[in-house]
């Protein structure tokens, strides 16, 4: 008898076919079952004979606060109250800065302890305050072998204090007008057991040092009554004068007192961004480049995008601007009216463009071969009365 | 009967018999195609349901890890939908630290691992991220910001807050950063911070996101006290609790199952919010501890409040299972070596690093400030010609190879001022800025690779050029310029400052082992160690 062998493709499309079902089958029944694969199994075994119990009366210390580099301990009680020898093993300890320890190890390499029925034991935990300070959280996992309870964690919650503290931690003032004099405070708070002397205040590191006049008083006692737990502190006041020139400067406050029989430094980064009347601010801005790149345009999609345009100083409110030019034609250009951010100190004034399918080809896209578009606004402000803005755009089918 | 093959050849001489097993051996290989694409088919479709835990990670180091930092998602079915909820990354878009990575915690490809496990093991999930994805200011944190915006782009979140630091950077860039492009919508959300105005809407105020058959409605703010250190007439910031006030219409009329509120607040301003406005049932806050706690605290208007730790070294995935004794259940998850690498990610920070390369120290505002004492800086080969021994003992040292290990890396670091001021000679470890005749670049300045002798000592080029009799001096001033450079441990003073002095770079993110007796004898180059 004679048979035909089925074609290739079809004995492939139903393998693969198959396939894939039972794959997807096994997948749906793994990730339903164990997500993740990392859940344990839970054990299911009927719990027979005698067994041990685990009791204890806290699993949380609240230690209150410790100064950065101090430490503490606590014993935390457990007693076995079952009919079966107690077998405690250490677990996950979330940090070196916590570990638990045995009272009464077992021979080895102590990390283990067996508690007899009825008798008690404890677990001690030891913390040290590291770090800058804040909220502290540590915690220490026991493994057991009571079924009922097989991992007991004990946490220790308290506040890290260090000797002193800034706020804010940075001070930065964006956007300046160079036709304006400022000024910044920042407040330095102290946690140490006597009131801080003031030793010195000055701006490291910056260009500008003569133009910053700094100045630092101690805080007085209504404000540190608010200041929880300060001992003492210093207002620390940054004043700019009118004039700086353009552009970004920075450098550290640096306020050195005496505080508990030593002298400390305590630095602020500080950063100040001196800013012309008018800045351009968008998604579509290349500010290192100062040009709006919008790159290759179907004219066919058609595309929107927004940009705005900054208006700051004491003539903010003469700029209304008016579109005196736009290279490519094809490239529409709409103003909206100037709008006040925040103090109003700032007007936002939306300029928004926008490619359609009427919008002739051209390309402007930057390159030596094709040089970049433009938009000329009229601004009327005085200083600036004209505004041109770069634009690498090539509009195509 | 004349048999002709399917391509119309006639059989051998081996006639019906050689048919026969040419036919078997035809079977046998249909079966065998069959078999192998079955198995492939199979596993290939096993696969998309299994987590993708990333480059290098095997059983053994997920079992590792769960003995050291728990186990996860114990017990829990597939939820409806899973909120994952991340925050306060600080800069650390690398887990947290330069050495020993795989015991440390946080960075983005891990995070990138986790979000991809839960998706891939077919729970449906929202991620969201309370904010604060840089701690400085400056051209490399607005780099870093942008990188990190990308980022998390990739990473498909759903809402995403500001922190303080981040709205430290210059509006220009933010805005560059969290704008819409084209037609994805922002991630970036804000009940009461505006960039531009809170009416110009560069990021919405809420997002309502559909997902596993539940609408979760997703809101953030900064705290009242948080915004007086934003001095930046670019953004708005109205008073967190009125501007939830005005947003809570818009969530209710997104018919939500469950709210998140991403507070950038003290915990006691995120509870205050959190009474003010029960509807929130998650309700995320800033500044916790370390370690977030094992177990959600419940507010006690009903919802949970959520801490994330620091330096983006934890995740806490929320699960709804709708309809069951337990519809909501929460894990914490610490980004631990569990996660492995993802590549989409590693691709990310070397564009980074392209960037901060391509920028150079100049581009990055970085001028080289004096040194506190005044003096520049020789190279540690100028000390070998009379400390012999000490010189030897360096050499043998890691610190010789310092910038080696940041060429070394993939991708590469010795562009970066963040790594780069503990792996040269002449840069101020903890502001990451060189001192004026620092470190400048392999060419320039080959004399000040690696973490050099004059990293503790202080600079000593004044001191080599009287030595070599480069620049006559007294006698009087020769013994100064020496007694400037010695450290001693004698003393308690003495011993302090060398401490303090290894303490600015082996910090607690970057050498959290560190302990100046067990780490000082493998450099001990002490003149009584020679004799």
């Amino acid at each position: 008898m004679q048979f035909r062998l089925p074609n290739p493709w079809l004995v492939a499309g139903v393998a693969a076919l198959a396939g894939g079902l039972t794959g997807m089958a096994t997948a749906f029944v793994a990730a339903a079952s164990t997500p993740l694969r990392t859940a344990a199994p839970v054990p299911t075994a009927a719990i027979e004979g005698p067994q041990p119990q685990i009791e204890t009366t806290e699993t949380t210390h609240r230690f209150g606060r410790v100064a950065v580099g101090g430490s503490g301990s606590y014993a935390f009680a457990i007693r076995n109250s079952g009919a079966a020898p107690l077998v405690l093993t250490k677990g996950a300890t979330s940090c070196t800065c916590t570990v638990s320890d045995f009272a009464d190890a077992d021979a080895g390499d102590g990390s283990s302890l067996t508690v007899p029925p009825g008798q008690a034991t404890s677990i001690r935990i030891e913390w040290k305050g590291k770090g800058g300070g804040g909220p502290f959280r540590q915690q220490a996992t026991i493994l057991t072998n009571d079924p009922r309870r097989p991992e007991i964690a004990f946490s220790i919650v308290g506040e890290v204090v260090p000797l002193w503290r800034a706020e804010p931690e940075a001070i930065t003032l964006a956007g300046l007008s160079p036709a304006s004099a400022t000024d910044a405070t920042a407040t330095i708070l102290t946690f140490g057991e006597t009131v801080p002397e003031l030793v010195s205040c000055r701006l490291a590191a910056s260009k500008l040092e003569d133009a910053v006049a700094v100045a630092a008083e101690p805080l007085p006692p209504a404000d540190l009554k608010q200041a929880d737990g300060a001992t003492g502190g210093f207002r620390v006041t940054l004043g700019l004068a009118a004039g700086l020139p353009l552009g970004k400067f920075g450098g550290e406050l640096q306020t050195t007192f005496r505080i508990d029989g030593e002298e400390v430094l305590a630095a602020i980064p500080f950063e100040a961004t001196v800013a012309g009347d008018l800045s351009l601010i968008g998604p579509a801005w290349d500010r290192r480049a100062e040009a709006v790149r919008l790159g290759s345009i179907s004219r066919r999609e058609g595309f929107t995008t927004k940009l705005f345009l900054t208006a700051r100083g004491p003539n903010r409110d003469q700029v209304r601007p008016t579109v005196r030019e736009v290279v490519p034609a094809g490239l529409g250009v709409e103003i909206g009216p100037p709008q006040p951010i925040g103090n109003g100190r700032l007007l936002r004034i939306e300029i928004e463009l926008s490619v359609t399918p009427e919008s002739p080809t051209a390309n402007r896209l930057c390159t030596t071969a094709a040089e970049a578009g433009r938009i000329v606004l009229a601004t009327g402000q005085s200083d600036t009365p004209e505004l041109t803005i770069p634009v690498c755009v090539a509009i195509v089918e | 009967m004349l048999a002709i093959d399917r391509r119309g050849r006639r059989p051998g001489p081996d006639g019906d018999n050689h048919v026969a097993s040419a036919r078997v051996a035809r079977c046998l290989g249909w079966t065998l195609l069959m078999l192998f694409l079955v198995t492939a088919s199979t596993r290939s479709a096993a696969g998309a349901g299994s987590p993708d835990r990333g480059e290098g990670v095997g059983e053994e180091t997920v079992a590792e890890f769960e003995k050291r930092n728990g186990r996860l998602f114990e017990n829990w079915t597939p939820p409806a939908a899973v909120v994952a909820i991340t925050g306060e990354l600080d800069g650390y878009i690398e887990p947290c630290g330069c050495t020993g990575k795989e015991n440390q915690k946080g960075g983005l490809s891990r995070r990138q691992n986790f979000l991809r496990a839960l998706r891939q093991a077919g729970w449906p999930v929202v991620a969201v991220d309370l904010g604060s994805q840089v701690k400085r200011f400056g051209r490399q944190a607005e780099v870093k910001y942008q990188s990190i915006a990308d980022g998390l782009r990739q990473m498909g979140y759903s809402g995403i807050g500001f922190g303080p630091a981040d709205l430290r950077l210059p509006a220009e860039e933010l805005v560059a950063a969290v704008a819409a492009v084209g037609n994805e919508p922002t991630p970036f959300l804000s009940a009461n911070v505006g960039l531009l105005g809170l009416d110009a809407n560069i990021t919405p105020r809420v997002r309502v996101v559909e997902i596993g058959g539940l609408r979760i409605g997703i809101t953030s703010v900064l705290g009242d006290s948080k915004a007086g250190g934003i001095r930046n007439d670019a953004i708005e910031i109205a008073p967190a609790a009125a501007a939830l006030g005005e947003v809570a219409g818009l969530l209710e009329q997104g018919g939500c199952d469950h709210q998140v509120l991403l507070s950038w607040a003290t915990p006691e301003e995120t509870r205050s919010l959190a009474a003010a406005y029960p509807q929130f049932d998650i309700v995320v806050t800033a500044g916790g501890a370390d370690e977030p706690p094992a177990t959600l605290p419940d507010l006690p208007s009903g919802g949970r409040l959520v801490e994330l730790g620091h330096k983006g070294m934890y995740a806490v995935a929320i699960g709804f299972f709708p309809g069951t004794a337990q519809p909501l259940r929460s894990q914490r998850v610490p980004l631990d070596a569990r996660w492995g690498e993802a590549r989409d990610m590693i691709e990310l920070l070397a564009s980074y690093q392209r960037q901060l390369e391509s920028l150079g120290f100049d581009g990055l505002g970085l001028s080289a400030m004096r040194h506190p004492t005044g003096r520049r800086f020789a190279g540690s080969a100028a000390c070998s010609d009379c400390h012999d021994y000490a010189y030897e003992v360096w050499e043998g040292s890691s610190h010789a190879f310092a910038l080696t290990t940041l060429e070394e890396q993939d991708p590469r670091r010795d562009g970066d001022p963040e790594c780069l001021s503990c792996h040269v000679v002449g840069w101020a470890p903890q502001r990451f800025e060189p001192f004026e005749g620092g470190f400048a670049s392999l060419a320039k300045t080959p004399h000040l690779a690696h973490n050099g002798c004059e990293n503790c000592h202080g600079p000593a080029a004044a001191h080599a050029a009287v030595e070599r009799g480069d620049v006559r001096a007294s006698l009087a001033e020769r013994d100064r310029l020496r007694e400037e450079l010695v450290l001693t441990l004698d003393t308690p003073a003495g011993r302090e400052r060398a401490v303090n002095n290894c303490l600015e770079c082996h910090d607690l993110d970057n050498s959290p082992e560190f302990n100046f007796d067990d780490y000082w004898p493998s450099v001990d180059h002490s003149e009584d160690e020679e004799e």
